[in-house]
C-alpha cells in the first residue's frame, strides 16, 4: 500500500514546491560533487 | 485542535497485508523509519563485535589474538560500520518516524525515494563487508582512507563503490527531509515554531547535501588514481596526497556535525519534557545549530595539523574551531537552564539526556585541546584523539539516539517499556563507558599512538582496565536489546496517546501507537498545543 504522497494525493502547490526543492538541491550535489575536482585543477 | 483534527481520520490505519509489501515496497514513513532503526541497531552491533576485537588484542601488550593486518581491518571497518551504518541510519530512521508526526505532514514529500534510500543501504554493507572474506583482505588503512597507503589495498574498489551508494542514500534521505519540511508542514506550523529536532534535521539535512558529494568526489578520484593511471594523489604523476586530506577533511569535519546536531535536537526535545518547562532561549537553540553548522565549514584543516601547514592557516583553523565552542556553549547553557527550576523527574530518557550534557561536554572539551597547534602536536594520532572522539560519539550521538529511542518507542509500539531494565541498561552504559575510554585520555597524553595491535609495556594497566570496561558497556548494550524487543512483541502496559506528562508537540496528538497513517488531513495547529508555540525571546 502506498501513501497518500506516494499516490500523488498532494495538492498541485505542494506538488509544485517539492520539484522546485529537489530541482535546487539535484543542482547543488552536482556543483558540490564537481568541487574537489575543480579545486585540483585550479591547483594544478 | 489538533488532537480532534487527527482522531477523525484514523479509520484507515491498517498497515499493508504481507511481509513483503509492507517492509519491502514500503513507502510510509513509518515503516522506512523502523527500517532505517533495526538496520542501524543490526550495524550496532557488528561494529561492536569489531570494537570487541580491538579491545581483546589490546587487553594486555603483545600480539596475542589476531594477525596486525586483520587488527587495522577491525579498526577501518569498526569506524566504517559505526558512521555510515549505525550513527547516521539511526538518525535518520528517528527523522522518517518523527518529522512528519511533529510537523504535521501525512508523509515524506517523496516516498518512493524514501523507500530506496533505504533499501540502498543493505546492499552497500553488504558489498563493504564482504571485503573481509576476500582474498585481499578488507580496508585496513584507516576509515580516512588517505593515500598511498589506501591505493595498497585490493579491496579499494569495493569499498569505493559502498561509500557511493551510502553517499547517494544520504543525499536522497536528505533532498527528502529538506523537501518535506520545506513543503510539507501544516498550517500554522511556522518555521520558528517547529520543535528543536526538525530544525537540527533541517540545518543537517542541508549539511550533507554540502559535503556527501565531496566525499564521493575523493574517493572517486582515489579509484582513478588507482585504476586509470591519474595522478590526483600521487606525487610521481604531480599529485599530492596532502590535497586528499583537505578534500577529505572538507567533508569529514562536517560529517562530525552530521552525526552530533540531530543529537543537539533530541536531547532538545527530552530536556523541556521531564524538566516540564518550555526550552529555554528557543531561537537561541536553533540559531546555535546553524552556526555551528556554517563554522564546521571553515575547521577541517584541523584535523591535519602535523602535515606542516603555513603559520597562518595553522592560526587560521585554531581559531575558527575554538569559535564552535560559543555556539555550543549556548546549547549546554539552555539545556542546564531549562532543567534550572523545573519539576524534574528521571525517567530513562532524561538519564541518557542528563548524561549526554555532561559526558559531551567533556568530549567537547578535549576537542578544545586538540584544537590548540602546539598541543596538537603532541596529541596528534594519540589515543587522547580516541578518547575525544569516542567521547563526542558515543556518550554523545549514541546516548542521545538510545534517549530518544526509549522517549519515541511507547509512542511507536503502543506500549511502554520496561523502566526498571531501561534504568540498569542506563547505568551500566553510564559507569562502563567511563571505563571504556577515560583512560585513554591518559594513555593519549602517555604517548600511546591509535591504530596499533601491540604497545608498550608502559600502557599496559590503562589498556586493561579500558579493555575490561569496553567488554561491559558492550554486553550492557544486550540489555538495550532485550528492552526493545520486550516492548516491541511481550510488553501489556499500554502507552498513552500523550505518553509523557510534560510533552507537548504533535507527535502526541495521534495515538499510540501511531496509526499507519496521520494527518491526512492537515492538523489544524494551536500554539498551546506545541513546544514553542509562543516564541517571543
Amino acid at each position: 500500500m502506498t501513501s497518500q504522497a506516494a499516490n500523488g494525493q498532494l495538492g498541485p502547490k505542494h506538488r509544485h514546491g517539492v520539484r522546485r526543492t529537489v530541482l535546487v538541491l539535484a543542482i547543488v550535489v552536482g556543483a558540490f560533487f564537481l568541487l574537489p575536482f575543480v579545486q585540483i585543477l585550479l591547483m594544478k | 485542535m489538533a488532537h480532534e483534527a487527527t482522531h477523525d481520520h484514523h479509520d484507515h490505519h491498517h498497515a499493508p497485508q504481507g511481509f513483503f509489501q509492507r517492509w519491502v515496497m514500503s513507502t510510509n514513513h513509518k515503516d522506512i523509519g523502523t527500517l532505517y532503526l533495526v538496520f542501524s541497531l543490526t550495524m550496532f552491533f557488528i561494529g561492536g563485535s569489531f570494537a570487541m576485537v580491538i579491545r581483546a588484542e589490546l587487553f594486555k601488550p603483545g600480539l596475542d589474538l589476531v594477525q596486525p593486518y586483520f587488527f587495522n581491518e577491525m579498526t577501518t571497518m569498526h569506524a566504517l560500520v559505526m558512521i555510515f551504518g549505525a550513527i547516521m541510519p539511526a538518525f535518520v530512521g528517528l527523522g522518517n518516524w518523527m518529522i512528519p508526526l511533529m510537523i504535521g505532514a501525512p508523509d515524506m514529500a517523496l516516498p518512493r525515494m524514501n523507500n530506496l534510500s533505504f533499501w540502498i543501504l543493505p546492499f552497500a554493507f553488504a558489498l563493504m563487508l564482504s571485503t573481509l572474506f576476500l582474498p585481499g583482505g578488507g580496508p585496513a588503512g584507516g576509515w580516512t582512507m588517505y593515500p598511498p597507503l589506501s591505493l595498497q589495498s585490493s579491496s579499494l574498489a569495493y569499498v569505493v563503490f559502498a561509500i557511493h551508494l551510502m553517499g547517494i542514500s544520504s543525499i536522497m534521505g536528505a533532498i527528502n527531509i529538506i523537501a518535506t519540511i520545506l513543503n510539507m508542514r501544516a498550517p500554522g506550523m511556522d518555521l520558528l515554531k517547529m520543535p528543536v529536532f526538525v530544525w537540527s534535521w533541517l540545518i543537517t539535512a542541508f549539511l550533507l547535501i554540502a559535503v556527501m558529494p565531496v566525499l564521493a568526489g575523493a574517493v572517486t578520484m582515489l579509484l582513478t588514481d588507482k585504476y586509470f593511471g591519474t595522478s590526483f594523489f600521487n606525487p610521481g604523476g604531480g599529485g599530492d596526497p596532502v590535497l586528499y586530506q583537505h578534500v577529505f577533511w572538507f567533508f569529514g569535519h562536517p560529517e562530525v556535525y552530521i552525526m552530533i546536531l540531530p543529537a543537539f535536537g533530541i536531547i532538545s526535545e527530552i530536556v523541556p519534557t521531564f524538566a516540564r518547562k518550555p526550552i529555554f532561549g528557543y531561537r537561541a537553540m536553533v540559531y546555535a545549530i546553524a552556526c555551528i553548522a556554517f563554522l564546521s565549514f571553515i575547521v577541517w584543516a584541523h584535523h591535519m595539523f602535523a602535515v606542516g601547514l603555513p603559520l597562518g592557516a595553522d592560526i587560521f583553523f585554531m581559531y575558527a574551531t575554538m569559535l564552535i565552542a560559543v555556539p555550543t556553549g549556548v546549547k549546554v547553557f539552555n539545556w542546564v537552564a531549562t532543567m534550572w527550576g523545573g519539576s524534574m523527574t528521571f525517567e530513562t530518557p532524561m538519564l541518557f539526556a542528563v548524561a549526554f550534557i555532561i559526558l559531551f561536554t567533556i568530549g567537547g572539551f578535549s576537542g578544545l585541546m586538540l584544537a590548540l597547534v602546539p598541543a596538537d602536536f603532541q596529541y596528534h594520532d594519540t589515543y587522547f584523539v580516541v578518547a575525544h572522539f569516542h567521547y563526542v560519539l558515543v556518550t554523545g550521538a549514541a546516548f542521545a539516539i538510545m534517549g530518544g529511542t526509549y522517549y519515541w518507542l511507547p509512542k511507536w509500539t503502543g506500549h511502554m517499556y520496561n523502566e526498571f531494565w531501561g534504568k540498569v541498561h542506563f547505568w551500566c552504559s553510564v559507569v562502563f563507558v567511563n571505563v571504556l575510554f577515560f583512560p585513554q585520555h591518559f594513555l593519549g597524553l602517555a604517548g600511546m599512538p591509535r591504530r596499533i595491535p601491540d604497545y608498550n609495556v608502559a600502557f599496559a594497566n590503562f589498556n586493561m582496565i579500558s579493555s575490561i570496561g569496553g567488554f561491559l558497556f558492550g554486553a550492557s548494550q544486550l540489555i538495550f536489546l532485550g528492552v526493545v524487543v520486550h516492548c516491541a512483541f511481550f510488553a501489556r502496559k499500554k502507552a498513552a496517546d500523550r505518553v509523557w506528562e510534560g510533552a507537548k508537540g504533535l507527535e502526541w496528538t495521534v495515538p499510540s501507537p501511531a496509526p499507519h497513517h496521520t494527518f491526512e488531513v492537515p492538523p489544524v495547529v494551536r500554539d498551546e498545543e506545541l513546544a514553542h508555540g509562543h516564541v517571543d525571546d
